[in-house]
């Protein structure tokens, strides 16, 4: 009888748990409350038989009974019934603790246990997909580190000085002579202006024992020596020859290099390979390769078979190849 | 009235600021700007006809007013130490190493000075000789000072560009951590798999980073929106399985590459190594370059810039083998990853040596001085290609966050309080 008067009040006053909605909805706040709604089947205050399903914040789901002899003891409303893992055993137990309860509960208490063990079930599929993953979402940085990095990096950039720099360190491997004696990224101009260059200053000789071991030049040296006997020339015999080659260099824009480029290149078969793209600048050099066969058939060939066993032998005598 | 000293004698302050008539004021203002213009006009036009006369005064002028760089007022942690993490100059270490050293050995033979001194002239030749800092506490040290420096003037030795990173000096500790990184005898061809974060979308870019390094590919990360989604690790033991020696996973924010993370994937019986996280910034495809040229697969060159501290040498070690140890000269490509105050600047250029035009200067070195015997040469640069700026984030002994275990599983992490000191750098 008292759950009449509870309920009327409830209703038709004032219960803090209500929410009501514009659609006509009366939602029930109550942590208790088997469905959600607020009802007279459904409302925790106002029935004094009442059986929830609910889970702890662990995630282990427990079934809360409520019985009418406890009514006068609001602190021991709720007997708390931990369920099994196993959904069926759980189905099952919820039948056994509710056989005389009314029908709605029961069933309202079993349709809140499917669901909470599916969430379960999901939120541990899902944790585990993310451990597989692995992936971690990375905060945004803050918008004051943002702009100081932006700021930062603008100023680098102009405090690098790039283009310099790169200038700089290629004219630099050049003068220390590690692209070897027969460099194949230079004209021959060039690098007789190098060498030149390079006599005058007095560092025309280069000390190969000057440092041996661990020093800075090791890896420069190293390289230097290395391509230096592998690029062994038979090109000091044939005098005429360059003289002629000097001309054609005159017709050639700076991009496309120099016939010394062409001549290395003939020697390995993989740069033809590489050559082998549709570019102008190609074409011209194929152009001018094919004359430069002509004019130097046999020399070619020599250095091609010499480039080669050397290059086996140093390839196991060499500890480090380092690029640059 | 229109007098200068109307009661408020302000002494020190300029003629302008002495009379309180407005007009006047700005008369005056006006008189003075000029007389200051004339001044400094008169002064450099008396400068620039002594110092051509006399080219050495120039030199002094310039030598004592060099500006105030950040880089010049660059701050080191000061101590002995070489891991990572440590913001040591890692020449500047070895030397007062090796300088306290000697000074022992001095102290401990002092009857054999003289062979010390030969043993120095070895050590000299790899010592760093662009920076000071000489602890001269004893007599016999400074002796031996200067006999060192004497043998070394002697010797006609070409000194070592200042800015390109001199590999050989890892410190120890690094090649302890790195074993796999650090001791690849002989060197290995690198073979790189290029991918993208879960859901990416940023083809073109990732190939274009692809392409970047010879010898690699890019594969999508995600078939389909509903495909099995690979983890980073799975895709590494794939990939390691199939001979890849580094993967490389770019990260996206609104449709452009934000992020790139480098992962070594050693040979066998070794676990893969580090895992480097960068981000990326400003990144340019080559057709918004003017004038840009484009890549062949030639082998580029490469260089590496300004990697001073041991964080940095590991840095420029893993991106030194992520290309191949022998580049392909005719090509003429050279790829330059150069480091500013912690930003890796990544370039790529066609390069041409050629012979300066009229109005071309010459080359000068880093100090300052002109580069001899390369009067008349310059080099002619094309760029191609992304260019894109770097920063390191993190560095992992594994793979990734989740793929390092152990107590040393972060190596790095790049935190936003290590730049409160505008002039502290961990590169």
């Amino acid at each position: 009888m008292s759950d009449e008067i509870v309920w009327q009040i409830i209703n038709q006053q004032f219960c803090a748990f209500k929410l009501k909605t514009t659609k006509g909805n009366n939602f029930c706040r109550n942590e208790y409350n088997v469905s959600g709604f607020c009802n007279r089947q459904s409302c925790p205050l106002a029935n004094s038989r009442y059986a929830t399903v609910r889970t702890s914040p662990k995630g282990t789901i427990y079934l809360y009974i409520k019985t009418i002899e406890r009514a006068h003891m609001p602190s021991k409303w709720w007997e708390k019934i931990k369920l099994s893992q196993n959904y069926a055993e759980a189905l099952q137990q919820i039948e056994d603790r509710l056989q005389y309860f009314p029908k709605f509960l029961l069933h309202k208490c079993k349709q809140r246990l499917t669901r909470l063990v599916q969430v379960a079930t999901r939120m541990r599929k899902l944790a585990a997909e993310e451990d597989r993953l692995g992936e971690k979402l990375v905060p945004k940085m803050a918008p004051k580190v943002k702009h100081r990095e932006e700021a930062r990096e603008r100023k680098a950039l102009i405090a690098a000085k790039l283009e310099r720099t790169i200038e700089r360190e290629l004219l630099e491997r050049l003068r220390q002579g590690m692209y070897g004696d027969q460099p194949l990224n230079v004209s021959e101009s060039v690098w007789k202006k190098v060498l030149h260059g390079l006599e005058k200053e007095g560092e025309g000789t280069r000390d190969k024992d000057l440092d041996e071991g661990i020093e800075d030049e090791d890896e420069e040296e190293e390289e230097e020596e290395e391509l230096e006997e592998e690029i062994e020339d038979g090109n000091v015999e044939y005098v005429s020859d360059f003289e002629e080659t000097d001309d054609e260099l005159n017709d050639i824009e700076d991009w496309l290099g120099s016939d010394d480029e062409d001549d290395a290149e003939d020697d390995d078969e993989d740069d033809d390979d590489d050559d082998d793209e549709g570019d102008s600048e190609e074409d011209t050099k194929k152009k001018t390769k094919a004359g430069d066969k002509r004019k130097r058939g046999k020399v070619t060939k020599m250095k091609a078979r010499k480039k080669k066993e050397i290059e086996v032998e140093h390839e196991t005598d060499r500890e480090k190849l380092l690029a640059f | 009235m229109p007098s200068g000293n109307k009661g408020k004698n302000r002494s020190g302050g300029s003629l302008s600021l002495k009379t309180s008539n407005k007009i006047v004021r700005k008369q005056l203002y006006v008189k003075q700007k000029k007389e200051q213009g004339k001044e400094r006009h008169e002064e450099r036009h008396r400068r620039r006809k002594e110092e051509a006369k006399d080219p050495k005064l120039r030199e002094e002028r310039l030598a004592t007013n060099q500006p105030l760089t950040i880089e010049r007022k660059r701050v080191w942690d000061d101590v002995d130490d070489d891991s990572l993490g440590v913001a040591v100059d890692v020449a500047e270490l070895k030397r007062r190493r090796l300088e306290k050293e000697e000074a022992e050995a001095a102290r401990a033979a002092d009857g054999v000075a003289e062979e010390d001194d030969e043993k120095d002239d070895d050590a000299d030749s790899m010592l760093d000789s662009d920076e000071e800092g000489e602890d001269d506490d004893e007599d016999a040290e400074e002796r031996m000072e200067r006999l060192r420096q004497e043998r070394a003037q002697r010797k006609p030795s070409i000194a070592p560009s200042t800015t390109s990173t001199n590999l050989d000096m890892t410190p120890d500790s690094l090649t302890r951590q790195f074993p796999n990184l650090f001791n690849e005898e002989p060197p290995v061809d690198p073979k790189v798999l290029v991918t993208t974060h879960l859901n990416g979308t940023i083809h073109k870019e990732a190939e274009d980073i692809a392409a970047i390094f010879p010898n690699s590919t890019y594969i999508r990360r995600s078939a389909h929106a509903y495909g099995h989604k690979y983890s980073v690790r799975e895709i590494a033991k794939f990939a390691k399985n199939r001979g890849y020696t580094i993967l490389m996973i770019v990260g996206e924010d609104l449709k452009k590459p934000s992020s790139l993370t480098v992962i070594h994937l050693n040979g066998e019986d070794v676990p893969p190594g580090p895992s480097l996280t960068y981000t990326i910034r400003n990144y340019l495809p080559g057709k918004a370059l003017l004038g840009h040229g484009n890549p062949t697969n030639h082998y580029p060159e490469l260089l590496l810039n300004g990697f001073k501290t041991p964080l940095g040498i590991l840095a420029a070690k893993s991106m030194h083998t992520m290309f191949p140890p022998k580049p392909e000269l005719q090509g003429r490509q050279v790829v330059t990853l150069h480091n500013q105050r912690d930003y890796i600047f990544f370039r790529r250029h066609r390069y041409v040596f050629r012979e300066a035009r009229a109005t071309e200067k010459n080359v000068v070195t880093a100090e300052g001085k002109e580069m001899e015997g390369m009067q008349g040469i310059r080099a002619g640069l094309q760029e191609i290609g992304p260019r894109f700026t770097l920063k390191l984030r993190r560095v992992d002994k594994g793979i990734g966050r989740a793929g390092s275990e152990g107590e040393d599983a972060l190596k790095w992490e790049w935190k936003a309080k290590m730049e409160k000191v505008r002039t502290r750098f961990n590169l």
